[in-house]
């Protein structure tokens, strides 16, 4: 369905139109078509992070490298 | 009676306003706000992030200093002062990474608590040193069921824009940033981007496909408009969308990250040991003497001498240079010793302007202020010779900027500016100690000097009149 949008986006749409509008209106109807995907793409994250802990003794240092790391 | 002054850059939310006075910070909060502020208060998520230092130090205190002078308000908060206030446009790459993900963090945890971000605005993070730390409690709010992110829009062109423009094609984020204090807008990004790069999801839905919806809004008219406004997001999906971005600003780089013209230019050979130690010991003395609070370090290159200044007695120091290498390892050093240094990108001869509404939103390097003392070591000839500044308004400039420092002077037989001058005519017939030496002694009273090179580079250390 995502790509079918994105798709129909990439040929149909037109590309001026600069016109009066709300400029939140791109980002809430992205929102309104990645919201899914992305907490999709976060449990299959989840997942592989801790399908990859149960091979690796060293454990996982993402989000480590970072200054403010949540995880102190 | 003390005159509280209302900050310039603070007008745009209702919820209360910033003021100044007596050299505290206050901020009012608003009737209707106050409810809500109290709610994010009793939640107990304020006082967790002020513990974890993400947020600045915030608290409730007597209304009797602004109510003197006529401002009534519910409730009147007093914050920790940031020894210097800087702006997106001067943070180097790293530093607006960290904000970035300072304020996704920030986000993610606030949602455990049912509250959100009620915006984006890279201009409420500031930094101590290089951390980091948000400045508005009044952006906290209660989480509506449903909600989708406001402040997405923002995000992208404040924070994740800029940063993909130095990730993606090398392309330093603040002069763009400076002429458009909104940040970098995400169809502009998007026409830049070659169409391979939409291979990448990340890259095509917060880039490609927001600025296709956008425009698509734009010809579809209100019912577009309709639909996003009953658009809903499960609270889920809210959090992975701040996840998946966090996980991937994490994980962004400057593109060409090998050596710029500066980058290596302190062990470059053109210093010799001997002449550095010299230097090391001058502004040590100096530091060591009149023990400033906040020192800017103009030219800062790596930060040699921003590191022996608050080893020697400097509180905090502000470095600005133009070169993005110097500043990424300025940067490092900071990190890597624990410094209370914050490198900022600025170019001498363009310095930070009052600018945005009224021309006052965003305050000048000089109104900021605040510089107890600078050095300014190895910059001058590159203004006055580089970019053909007059040496006698240089000076002036400088002596405005801080009441005492160290500034260096540079013959003109030194290779460096002969190496400027190699390519141009030497328009520069005035150019010399002499003329130097009389600009300051017209504007400040010189307390000491030291040759420190063979070529006869000379320290000069200032207190204005």
């Amino acid at each position: 369905m995502v790509l079918l949008l994105a798709v129909w986006l990439w040929f149909g749409t037109t590309q001026s139109a600069y016109a009066y509008l709300d400029p939140g209106t791109g980002s809430i109807l992205l929102q309104a078509v990645i919201g899914g995907v992305a907490s999709g793409l976060f449990v299959i994250r989840l997942y592989w992070r801790k399908l990859r802990s149960l091979f690796s003794t060293g454990g996982d240092d993402e989000h480590s490298r970072s200054e403010n790391s949540r995880r102190k | 009676m003390i005159r509280p002054l209302a900050d310039a850059g603070s007008f745009r939310d209702p919820s209360g306003r910033v003021y100044q006075a007596g050299g505290e910070i206050y901020r009012t909060v608003s009737r209707k706000a106050a409810e809500e502020f109290a709610h994010v208060r009793a939640c107990g998520l304020l006082e967790q992030l002020i513990v974890e230092k993400k947020v600045v130090a915030t608290e409730e205190v007597d209304h009797s200093v602004l109510k003197q002078a006529g401002i009534d308000t519910a409730t009147v908060l007093r914050h920790e002062r940031i020894p210097f206030v800087s702006y997106p446009y001067e943070w180097p790459f790293q530093l607006l990474k960290s904000a970035a993900l300072l304020h996704l963090d920030i986000q993610i945890e606030a949602l455990k608590h049912d509250i959100v971000l009620s915006d984006a605005s890279a201009y409420n993070v500031q930094f101590r040193g290089i951390k980091p730390i948000f400045i508005d409690v009044l952006s906290f709010r209660r989480y509506r069921e449903g909600e989708v992110w406001t402040g997405h829009r923002q995000f992208c062109e404040q924070f994740l824009n800029p940063l993909l423009l130095g990730s993606l094609f090398g392309i330093a984020h603040n002069d763009w940033y400076r002429g458009r204090l909104e940040g970098i807008p995400t169809d502009s990004l998007a026409d830049l981007m070659p169409w391979w790069r939409n291979l990448s999801f990340n890259l095509f839905t917060h880039v490609t496909l927001q600025a296709r919806l956008q425009r698509a809004a734009g010809a579809g008219g209100t019912d577009h408009i309709e639909r996003a406004r009953q658009t809903k997001l499960a609270k889920r999906s809210y959090i992975a969308l701040l996840e998946q971005l966090r996980h991937w600003i994490d994980g962004l780089r400057p593109y060409k990250s090998g050596a710029t013209v500066w980058q290596d230019y302190a062990e470059n050979t053109t210093y010799e040991e001997e002449e550095r130690a010299a230097k090391r010991r001058f502004v040590s003395a100096f530091c060591q003497k009149t023990t400033p609070g906040i020192l800017f370090d103009l030219g800062c290159n790596t930060g040699e001498y921003s590191e022996t200044a608050l080893l020697s007695g400097a509180k905090h120091v502000v470095g600005f240079d133009y070169d993005q290498g110097a500043l990424e390892r300025a940067i490092g050093r900071a990190r890597g010793k624990a410094l209370d240094l914050l490198p900022l990108y600025q170019d001498g001869a363009n310095p930070s302007p009052d600018q945005g509404w009224m021309g006052c939103e965003r305050a000048s390097v000089k109104r900021r202020g605040g510089a107890d003392a600078l050095v300014a070591l190895a910059f001058e000839h590159h203004l006055a010779i580089g970019r053909n500044i007059p040496l006698d308004q240089l000076v002036v400039w400088l002596v405005g900027l801080a009441p005492k420092g160290i500034v260096e002077f540079v013959q003109k037989s030194d290779p460096t500016v002969q190496q400027l001058l190699a390519l141009r005519e030497d328009i520069f017939t005035n150019y010399g100690a002499e003329a130097f030496e009389a600009a300051l002694k017209s504007n400040a009273r010189i307390i000491g000097r030291e040759q420190v090179s063979r070529s006869g580079r000379t320290l000069y250390s200032y207190e204005r009149r």
